[in-house]
């Protein structure tokens, strides 16, 4: 095997578990919150991805042994193995949602309690938010809200990318702070104003 | 070593220990990270710490648990804050083993380190210069989260280390934070003094016409 491109595929699948862990995180607490199975499901589909990435990436790793120092190697076996522990806490979340066992009150308002929380809304006709795409958006730079999933006519879009236009009736779910979290729903359903 | 903490109750709502344990092992993930970008062992250090601390609140949430229970109704109402008590120790230690290996200075792998530089949500670390609009400034005035999107997880002031800190920034404090790729950018500015004034949010302002 070229030697460089097992380097870059490690770094490439690094990467990957990096963002799929903390991105099922955010899915799981959502699928809790809102006992919604459906994301609970992506969240088992994602986890049957991160072992088998999981897996190739340590192949990978041990294969190229000859290549790099054994303490970079093992560094890079235990920034996967912590990863796929995260993914691993986040499928046991989801799991619990799965066996049908009612979310708790208390979870959705601890949930709410914390600086940091998750938040669903529906996009209204006449919000700003419909029929721009997301890059144009900038929700997240903007008002520090980051949407982690989209519901449109019963099919679910995850991590939606830049490119992924808004419309009414869309149901999304978004991470980001309080403030931002008012102006988010504001946006989705604008106030009318008096006159 | 320190010496094991005693098992106590404590009378502390569950509600309280959840949202606790919730923004702490998010804060520890982002430290974790963040030790291992910068190769930094304070860092790391505070994640093992926050590590203890998770611990204790796990305890806290299953005997508080335990207390309320008294039939199997309830059992199966509370089985599932048992079971987040649980994945939030898993990821508490999982960002402990993440932060282990800066302590144990085991070295990364470089291009990992430029790959992690470089996702779409990133950790930054930046140097409050005295010509910066932030120095001087509470973050809980700030609200640099909803202007620009960036949270900043930790302050560093001298040898002093401060998580979630809302507090002042002063002049050569370093910040911690995370943050869109826009962001990150804007608080690199904000610090340097190249940019004078906090973007406002455009989104979500006012009302619409009828």
């Amino acid at each position: 095997m070229c030697s460089k491109l097992s380097q870059e595929q490690v770094v490439d699948m690094i990467v990957q578990l990096k963002d799929f862990s903390e991105m099922m995180v955010d899915l799981a607490y959502s699928s809790l919150i809102y006992n919604n199975e459906e994301i609970a499901d992506q969240v088992n589909d994602m986890e049957e991805i991160v072992d088998k990435l999981y897996t190739k990436l340590e192949l990978t790793v041990l294969r190229s042994r000859e290549m790099q120092p054994a303490e970079v190697l093992l560094s890079s076996i235990r920034l996967a193995v912590a990863a796929e522990q995260i993914a691993d806490a986040a499928y046991k979340l989801a799991t619990i949602v799965k066996k049908g066992a009612k979310s708790h009150p208390i979870l959705k308002l601890a949930m709410e309690k914390a600086d940091e929380t998750i938040v669903a809304t529906t996009i209204s006709a006449n919000s700003i938010l419909a029929d721009k795409n997301l890059g144009e958006l900038g929700l997240e730079d903007d008002i520090g809200m980051k949407i982690i999933a989209v519901k449109r006519h019963g099919t679910w879009t995850y991590n939606p990318k830049d490119s992924f236009t808004l419309a009414p009736n869309d149901l999304i779910i978004a991470r980001g702070y309080s403030e931002g979290r008012e102006r988010l729903l504001n946006a989705a359903s604008p106030k009318l104003c008096d006159d | 070593m320190s010496e094991e903490e005693e098992i106590k109750y404590k009378p502390i709502s569950i509600m309280e220990l959840l949202t606790q344990m919730h923004s702490t092992t998010t804060l520890m993930i982002d430290l974790a990270y963040s030790a291992v970008l910068f190769n930094d062992k304070d860092l790391a250090e505070e994640v093992s710490e926050l590590e203890k601390k998770v611990e204790n609140l796990k305890t806290t949430l299953l005997m508080n648990t335990a207390i309320a229970i008294k039939d199997a109704v309830d059992a199966e109402s509370m089985i599932g804050i048992m079971e987040v008590g649980g994945a939030a120790d898993t990821i508490s230690h999982a960002a402990a083993d993440i932060a282990d290996i800066v302590s144990i200075g085991l070295g990364i792998d470089q291009n990992i380190l430029k790959a992690f530089a470089k996702t779409q949500e990133r950790l930054t670390r930046v140097i409050i210069q005295a010509e910066s609009i932030l120095a001087g400034k509470a973050l809980s005035e700030l609200k640099l989260e909803t202007n620009i999107g960036v949270s900043v997880i930790a302050i560093r002031r001298g040898k002093e280390l401060v998580l979630n800190p809302n507090e002042r920034l002063l002049k050569g404090d370093t910040a911690i934070a995370r943050g869109s790729d826009v962001g990150v950018v804007e608080l690199d500015k904000l610090a340097k003094g190249e940019l004078k004034e906090i973007p406002r949010p455009k989104i979500g302002n006012g009302c619409v016409l009828n």
